[in-house]
């Protein structure tokens, strides 16, 4: 996932525009009022020497202490691996509830996407738990360390800005898994743009399975 | 990696994936060789 930043005016012209069709459409007060939505309230719960992790009260401790952990432990050969001397310490967030995480994941970038992390700069990480929430974790900082290393680097283009969190995090994804590459179609370089993910991601398998 | 090496992977990062300037390959080459690079080892 990427680190572009929100887009705030996009963000205001959009609210904006429901809120005047709101007016315009409503005519009159609502009858009843909506109620908030409920999100969940992270807190820190594990400090690591690299990282410090967030999360909210039903994310078991077990969970919390091992992404810190596998982030922990992974952290020198990534820096070692990309030439980097020390990073600042990164702040992990994990949501275990969805609709609280993908609530701030769309404030955040102006649209909903499903990327279950990303990253809002070099030192923060956001998660929603579940999954290979380790894994993600690392992909996530692979992003973060790389764009420390070119603060112009996020998704642009994105299927080398891929491909590097692919190749530091292990993921190997065999071609054959993918059905066009499996039929010898190999998507290219021009193809792959932030709006065109599967691509990307084809393109970034391809480069970190053949380096 | 195994190609071109750790400091041209770093270098990538940092020139958002001049293709040109750090390998000295244009991209069409680039992609052709990927291609064959993935063909030969994991789809032949």
């Amino acid at each position: 996932m990427g680190a572009t930043g929100p887009n705030s005016i996009l963000r205001s012209a959009t609210c904006l525009a429901l809120v005047l069709g709101a007016i315009a459409c409503s005519g009159q007060a609502p009858t009843s009022p909506s109620l908030p939505i409920p999100t969940e309230s992270l807190t820190m719960r594990v400090q690591t020497a690299h990282f410090q992790v967030f999360a909210g009260p039903t994310t078991p401790d077990a969970t919390v202490r091992s992404a810190g952990d596998r982030l922990d432990a992974e952290y020198a050969r990534i820096l070692g691996d990309l030439g980097v001397a020390s990073h600042p310490t990164v702040t992990v967030r994990i949501w275990q509830d969805a609709t609280s995480y993908f609530s701030e994941l769309t404030r955040f970038f102006g649209t909903r996407n499903q990327a279950t992390g990303y990253i809002t700069g070099p030192t923060a990480l956001r998660l929603l738990a579940g999954g290979d929430l380790n894994t993600h974790a690392v992909h996530e900082f692979a992003h973060a360390v790389s764009l420390r290393m070119n603060p112009r680097f996020g998704n642009n283009p994105r299927w080398f800005w891929e491909t590097v969190a692919l190749y530091e995090n292990g993921e190997f994804v065999h071609p054959n898994q993918i059905e066009s590459m499996s039929r010898g179609n190999f998507p290219t370089l021009s193809s792959s743009t932030p709006k065109s993910a599967r691509q990307s991601t084809n393109w970034a398998t391809c480069s970190a399975t053949s380096s | 990696m195994s190609r071109y090496g750790r400091d041209a992977f770093i270098r990538l990062i940092q020139t958002n994936a001049d293709l040109q300037g750090v390998l000295g390959v244009s991209d069409a080459a680039f992609e052709a060789a990927r291609a064959a690079f993935v063909r030969q080892k994991h789809l032949s």
